[in-house]
């Protein structure tokens, strides 16, 4: 018990932050110095579900949005992971990822926004799922190379030995065995979509609205209370998904 | 065939990067963007000459550095000493929930717990009466390096207790400890120069990512000196016209910055192989 102190008091200090939002949310007054809120209220839920549109219609959104890009990431990615599985130049292709991915995605997207506003796709949910995708597309590519190692293409190349069609082997055999990774590569771009501000700032052009922005425009209207309630909702998906899975989870600052 | 698939992996991956770089340079010098095209240099030297790109960059590269100064020995101390804990199923999850915090919570954590009159300066008065200053956009910008700190504390425990498990560390530390070294050779010359080593592109990776923070700058910094995103960003949204060419240029800077680093730690890294 001694041996856990000190990760428990860190691991407190990194969570208490956390815990605080749903206290915040729930506060009806709460002035300084009091340690607790002097009074409880749902007021804010209420006006959180109540304000504008509601929030539902913006979850619902974000959700499909999210999944759609880690879909397609995931699948993409996968396949072309795949294709360049096994050959030289991995170093070269894991840099050329990483740097794409390691870029801050806002500067990212005002690159990239001259060819948004050309191709007609900027300011449209269509522009923000090609955005995301280009970033996190090299993400998924870097996580699958390493998936397709010398066991599953030997896998492959036995199947094909044993007279089974390039559509049963993918079917039957190497979907079902890449099921782990593929579901864990698809949580994750997800929650990286999920997160994602920067990017559909840029490219959405306030016309696309997401969970992350809603939650942002309450902070620029100085609403702690409302953006409380919001980020409860925000932090829900990735919480329980690293609950099912902790391996789940990256980091991006 | 498989030049052709790399090239199709660069094409999606790389080359939007390249194109907008290469369409941020030339609108740099008059060449795109708005306005006839005409060759100049003049943005170049407005944004080379202005104090405001080099204290911005300048800051950002010490607050990063700073934030992974910290973050790194942290991490090291869990899992070197606290190794034990860490096999703690609950323990591992909450200091590994972090990693699933966005940067728009953090920042906005960041303000509530560090700003004038937020939680640390309830709890600093509730135990000592004192009233301590506000933290968030304050000179030395503690509130973005604390924040950035405890963003990367979780993950960068995650990748030192990862490879001190792929790289067998208690194996290598009996081994030394029978060939008679003391506890402090262990962990100077063993544990730590591995966990390092192995880790090194990963905590170069984490510096280039703070390097590029975004929200947590625009929450919790100043208005003036800005970390090098805001400050891009700002240059963006402006009206005036004249700002956009020396947003492009500075983001050409920023890119060129990021590629040093990226070359930096590959040089690293092949050097540690």
């Amino acid at each position: 018990m001694k041996k856990s102190v000190i990760p428990i008091f860190i691991a407190a200090v990194l969570i208490l932050p956390f815990l605080y939002l749903p206290v915040l949310s729930f506060a009806d007054t709460w002035k300084y110095p009091m340690l607790v809120p002097e009074s409880w209220s749902v007021v804010h839920w209420n006006r959180l579900f109540a304000a504008h549109r509601g929030i539902a219609p913006v979850i619902l959104f974000s959700v499909l949005l999210s999944g759609s890009v880690a879909l397609l990431a995931t699948v993409v990615g996968f396949l072309m992971g795949r294709l360049l599985a096994g050959e030289s130049g991995q170093r070269q292709i894991q840099a050329a990822g990483y740097l794409t991915y390691a870029f801050s995605p806002v500067i990212y997207a005002y690159c990239l926004q001259f060819f948004f506003l050309k191709a007609g796709i900027s300011g449209t949910v269509a522009g923000v799922i090609v955005v995301q995708f280009l970033l996190f597309f090299p993400f998924s590519v870097i996580y699958y190379i390493s998936h397709w190692g010398r066991e599953l293409l030997s896998l492959e190349e036995l199947c094909f030995t044993l007279g089974a069609s390039r559509r049963d082997t993918w079917i039957r055999i190497l979907v079902p065995v890449s099921a782990p990774a593929l579901r864990t590569a698809f949580f994750q771009i997800f929650v990286f979509s999920w997160f994602d501000f920067g990017l559909t700032q840029v490219i959405g052009q306030g016309r696309v609205s997401t969970l992350s922005l809603t939650v942002w425009q309450y902070l620029a209207e100085a609403d702690p209370y409302i953006a409380a309630a919001g980020s409860c909702l925000l932090l829900l998906p990735p919480a329980l998904l690293m609950l099912i899975n902790e391996k789940t989870i990256r980091f991006r600052p | 065939m498989l030049v052709s698939y790399r090239g199709l992996f660069y094409s999606v991956s790389l080359l939007p990067l390249l194109a907008g770089l290469a369409y941020a340079l030339a609108c740099s010098l008059g060449m795109a963007g708005s306005g006839a095209p005409e060759f100049t240099i003049g943005y170049w030297q407005q944004v080379l000459q202005s104090p405001e790109t080099w204290i911005s960059l300048f800051l950002s590269l010490a607050v990063s550095l700073v934030a992974v100064l910290i973050a790194v020995p942290v991490a090291l101390i869990l899992v070197l000493f606290y190794s034990e804990a860490l096999e703690n199923r609950v323990i591992r999850y909450i200091l590994f929930l972090p990693v699933a915090i966005p940067p728009l919570i953090a920042a906005f954590m960041g303000a509530e717990w560090l700003g004038a009159g937020g939680m640390a300066a309830r709890s600093v008065f509730a135990a000592s009466g004192w009233a301590i200053p506000s933290l968030v956009n304050d000179y030395w910008h503690t509130g973005i390096i604390l924040s950035l700190t405890l963003m990367s504390i979780p993950f960068l425990t995650i990748i030192l207790w990862q490879y001190s498990q792929s790289e067998k560390l208690s194996g290598l530390s009996e081994l030394a400890t029978s060939l008679g070294a003391s506890k402090r050779q262990i962990l100077f010359r063993v544990a730590i120069p591995v966990l390092l080593s192995r880790a090194l592109p990963n905590i170069g990776l984490i510096f280039v990512f703070m390097f590029g923070a975004y929200e947590i700058p625009l929450l919790l910094g100043m208005q003036s000196p800005r970390m090098i995103s805001v400050l891009i960003a700002q240059k963006f949204r402006k009206f005036d016209l004249a700002d956009i060419p020396q947003a492009y240029a500075l983001t050409v800077l920023y890119a060129l910055v990021v590629g040093i680093i990226a070359w930096l730690i590959s040089r690293t890294k092949r050097e540690a192989v």
